[in-house]
C-alpha cells in the first residue's frame, strides 16, 4: 500500500498535472490535423520531454498520446476528415450527425466514449496487466488469421446495398494493400518499376483521399448560397447540443462491449486502434436494436469506435508494462522514453521496483480526467473555428490535408496520391460504391496475408500439416467461442424472422 | 425488358469485368514475378493473393450479372432489426448527385495540377496559395480581399505549424527550392 501511495504521489503533483494538461492540449490539437497520428505526436514530443524530470516528461507524453485520439475525432465528425486513421470509423455516424446540425452532440458523445474507453482499459491495465498480456501473447498467426478474416468478411458483407458493390470495393482495397514488397519473399508486387511504390501505399493518403478530398470535390457542386454560408451549421436547440442521460444510458452496453474489444485488441501486438474501431463499429451495428440508424447519425455508431480506439491506448501498454514488449509504434516510442528516463518496465519491475509503475497508472487516470475537461474546451473552439465560410473551409482542407499527408513519410508522391484517391473516391461515390469497405480491405489485407502465409509456412514444419492449429489451446478456445457466438446469432436471426412473419390469422 | 437501373448496373458490371480480366491476364503477370521453383512448402507464391482477389471479384460479378438477367432486381427486404439487412453504413449513397459536376471537375483538375505540376515546380507554399485562390474563385468568391487574404492566412498558419512548430519541411519546388 505504501508503495502504491508513493507511486501515486509522484504523478499527483501540480507540475505533473500541468504537464499532463499541456500534453493533452497539444495532443488534441495535433490529433485534429489530418495526417498527424498519435505515434507522430508522441515522437514529436519525446525530444522535449527529456528536458524535464521523468514525472513531468512521462505524464506529458501519456497525456499527448491520449489527447490525440479525441482530437482526431473532432475533424472526423465535423468535416469527414479523420485526424488520425483511428478516427476513420467515427466518420461513419459522426459526420451524418454533424450534417443534421448536431455536431456538438456528436463531439460530446465521442468525448464521453473516448474517456470511457480510456478509463476502462486503464483499469484493466492496472488490475489485469499480467493476465491479459499472457492471453494476448498466446495469440499467434493462426488465431490472428481467423480473427482478421472474420472481421474482413463481416464488415464487407454488411457495408453496402447492393452487397456486391461493397465487396468489390473491399477487394479493390485488398488489391491496393498488395502494392509494395511481398512480406515473405520481398518480391515487388504491382509496383511496375516505380520505386515510390516499393514501400507500399500509405494509409494516411488513402484515408485523406477517399474520405476527405473526395467529399470536398462532391460538396463543390452544392448550391452557391450554401457554399458562401457557414462551414458547419450548428443547431441552436439545447437537446441537439448535449448528450442526455437516457441517450448516454442507451449507449452503455455498446461502450462496455467496444471497450472490452478495444482492450483485447490493443493488448495484441500489431493490430492497433484503427482495426479495433472498425471491428467495434461492425459489432455494435450487428448487435444494435436499431441497425437501420447506423450510417445516418447513430450515437451508438459514434460510441463504439471511439470507446474501442481509446481503449487501445491503455491496453497497448499491457504487454509493454508486463513484459517490456511494445504492442505498436506509439508503445515502442513510450518504451524508448521510459528507458532514457531510467524507468524499467517488464516482469522484474513489478517485483523489484513497482513505484514508477504506480506513478504511470496515476498519470494515466489523471490524463483521462484532463482529457474530459479539455475536451469540452476543444468542442467549443471547434464550434468557433468551423464558422468560417464553407468555400474557404473546403479549399483549406485540401491544402492542410496535403501537408498532413506529406508529413509522415516526407514524400511528394503521397500528396499526389491524396488527389488521385480523391478523384477515385469521387467517382466511386457517384456510382454508388462505398469507400469505407475499400479502406477496411486495405487496412486488414497486409495483416491477413502475412499471418495466413506464416501459418502455411509453419504448417509445412508439422507432421499434422494445417491441423497443427488445433493443437494450440488459444486457437481451440477461440474456435469454440466463435462457434458459440455464431450459433447464438443464427438462432437470434431465426427468431427475429419468425417473429416478423405474418401469422395465418393476420 | 430490363429497367434503366438494371441496365446501368449491368453496364457497370461489364466495365468492371473487363478491368478484372485485364488485371488477371495483364497486370498480375507484368506486376508480380513469382520466384522460380517456389513450392507450397515455402508458403504461397506472391501472386496468389492477387489472383485470388481477381477470381473472387470475377465470380461475384458474373453471378450478379446472371442474377440480374435471369431473376431481375430483388426487392429491398423489410428491416426487422437484423443487421444483415441493414442499409449501407456510409452516407455515400446519398452522395450520388445528378448532372455533370462542373465545379467538382474543376476542383479535381486544380487539385491534380497542384499535386503533379505546381508543387514540384514552384514548391508547396506558392502552389498551395495558387490552389486556394483558384478554388475560392471556382466556388464563387469574387471580392479581391476575400479571394487573396484567406489564402495568405492559411499559408502562414500551415507554415507556422508544420515548418516552425513541428520542424517538418514541406516540399520545395525546382524554381524556388534549395
Amino acid at each position: 500500500m505504501d508503495l502504491i501511495l508513493e507511486g501515486l504521489s509522484l504523478s499527483f503533483t501540480l507540475e505533473s498535472l500541468l504537464a499532463i494538461s499541456l500534453g493533452v492540449a497539444a495532443g488534441q490539437i495535433l490529433g485534429a490535423i489530418p495526417g498527424l497520428t498519435a505515434s507522430m505526436a508522441v515522437a514529436l514530443l519525446i525530444p522535449y520531454s527529456f528536458y524535464f524530470s521523468p514525472w513531468i516528461g512521462i505524464p506529458m507524453l501519456l497525456g499527448m498520446f491520449k489527447g490525440s485520439f479525441f482530437g482526431a475525432s473532432t475533424t472526423a465528425i465535423l468535416i469527414r476528415t479523420p485526424g488520425t486513421p483511428a478516427a476513420a470509423a467515427t466518420v461513419l455516424d459522426g459526420y451524418p450527425l454533424a450534417q443534421q446540425g448536431k455536431g456538438t452532440k456528436a463531439m460530446k458523445m465521442a468525448l464521453y466514449s473516448s474517456v470511457f474507453g480510456d478509463t476502462f482499459s486503464d483499469i484493466c491495465l492496472i488490475f489485469f496487466a499480467s493476465m491479459l498480456a499472457l492471453v494476448a501473447l498466446s495469440f499467434g498467426p493462426a488465431e490472428y488469421t481467423v480473427l482478421i478474416a472474420l472481421a474482413l468478411g463481416s464488415l464487407g458483407m454488411l457495408s453496402s446495398r447492393p452487397a456486391w458493390k461493397g465487396i468489390i470495393a473491399m477487394l479493390m482495397g485488398v488489391t491496393v494493400g498488395m502494392i509494395g514488397l511481398d512480406p515473405i519473399t520481398a518480391t515487388e508486387r504491382l509496383t511496375f518499376g516505380n520505386p515510390e511504390l516499393e514501400e507500399g501505399i500509405g494509409l494516411i493518403p488513402m484515408l485523406i483521399g477517399f474520405l476527405a478530398v473526395s467529399e470536398v470535390f462532391r460538396q463543390m457542386d452544392d448550391p452557391a448560397d450554401e457554399l458562401s454560408g457557414h462551414a458547419i451549421h450548428f443547431s441552436s436547440k439545447p437537446e441537439d447540443n448535449r448528450v442526455s442521460w437516457p441517450e448516454f444510458r442507451s449507449c452503455i452496453p455498446v461502450l462496455f462491449r467496444s471497450s472490452t474489444l478495444g482492450t483485447i485488441i490493443g493488448a495484441m501486438p500489431g493490430l492497433g486502434a484503427t482495426v479495433a474501431a472498425f471491428i467495434a463499429y461492425g459489432e455494435a451495428r450487428r448487435t444494435s436494436k436499431k441497425p437501420e440508424e447506423f450510417g445516418k447519425g447513430s450515437l451508438e455508431g459514434i460510441a463504439a469506435p471511439e470507446a474501442a480506439n481509446n481503449a487501445v491506448s491503455g491496453s497497448n501498454l499491457i504487454p509493454l508494462l508486463a513484459f517490456g514488449i511494445p504492442g505498436d509504434i506509439a508503445a515502442a516510442l513510450i518504451l524508448g522514453a521510459f528507458m532514457i528516463q531510467g524507468i524499467n518496465v517488464g516482469p522484474l519491475a513489478f517485483s523489484e521496483n513497482p513505484v514508477p509503475l504506480y506513478a504511470i497508472y496515476g498519470a494515466l487516470i489523471l490524463a483521462n480526467l484532463v482529457n474530459l475537461v479539455l475536451g469540452f474546451g476543444l468542442v467549443r473552439v471547434s464550434r468557433f473555428v468551423f464558422k468560417v465560410p464553407r468555400r474557404l473551409l473546403l479549399a483549406s482542407v485540401l491544402v492542410i490535408a496535403s501537408a498532413g499527408s506529406y508529413a509522415l513519410r516526407g514524400s511528394l508522391f503521397d500528396i499526389q496520391l491524396v488527389f488521385v484517391f480523391g478523384v477515385l473516391g469521387f467517382v466511386m461515390m457517384r456510382y454508388g460504391f462505398p469507400t469505407v469497405p475499400l479502406l477496411i480491405g486495405f487496412i486488414l489485407m497486409p495483416l491477413l496475408e502475412e499471418n495466413l502465409r506464416t501459418v502455411l509456412l509453419l504448417a509445412s514444419t508439422y507432421d499434422e500439416g494445417l491441423l497443427f492449429v488445433f493443437m494450440r489451446p488459444a486457437f481451440l478456445s477461440m474456435t469454440v467461442i466463435l462457434i458459440s457466438v455464431g450459433s447464438y446469432i443464427a438462432w437470434r436471426r431465426r427468431r427475429h424472422r419468425r417473429a416478423a412473419l405474418p401469422t395465418a390469422d393476420s | 425488358m430490363v429497367d434503366l437501373e438494371t441496365r446501368s448496373e449491368l453496364r457497370q458490371l461489364a466495365i468492371l469485368l473487363i478491368v478484372d480480366v485485364a488485371f488477371y491476364f495483364l497486370a498480375i503477370p507484368a506486376g508480380i514475378l513469382d520466384p522460380e521453383g517456389m513450392s507450397m512448402d515455402q508458403g504461397l507464391p506472391p501472386s496468389f493473393a492477387a489472383k485470388l482477389v481477381a477470381i473472387l471479384a470475377g465470380a461475384l460479378m458474373v453471378s450478379r450479372c446472371l442474377q440480374l438477367v435471369f431473376f431481375g432486381r430483388p426487392a429491398a427486404p423489410e428491416l426487422i432489426g437484423d443487421s444483415s439487412e441493414a442499409p449501407e453504413i456510409t452516407a455515400d449513397d446519398d452522395a450520388a448527385p445528378a448532372g455533370v459536376p462542373q465545379r467538382g471537375l474543376l476542383g479535381m483538375l486544380a487539385g491534380l495540377a497542384f499535386a503533379y505540376v505546381l508543387t514540384p515546380v514552384i514548391g508547396f507554399f506558392p502552389a498551395g496559395f495558387v490552389l486556394l485562390v483558384v478554388l475560392l474563385r471556382v466556388l464563387g468568391e469574387n471580392r479581391p480581399a476575400f479571394l487573396f487574404l484567406p489564402p495568405v492566412i492559411v499559408s502562414v498558419l500551415v507554415w507556422g505549424l508544420f515548418e516552425q512548430l513541428l520542424s517538418i519541411r514541406l516540399p520545395d519546388g525546382m524554381l524556388f527550392g534549395g
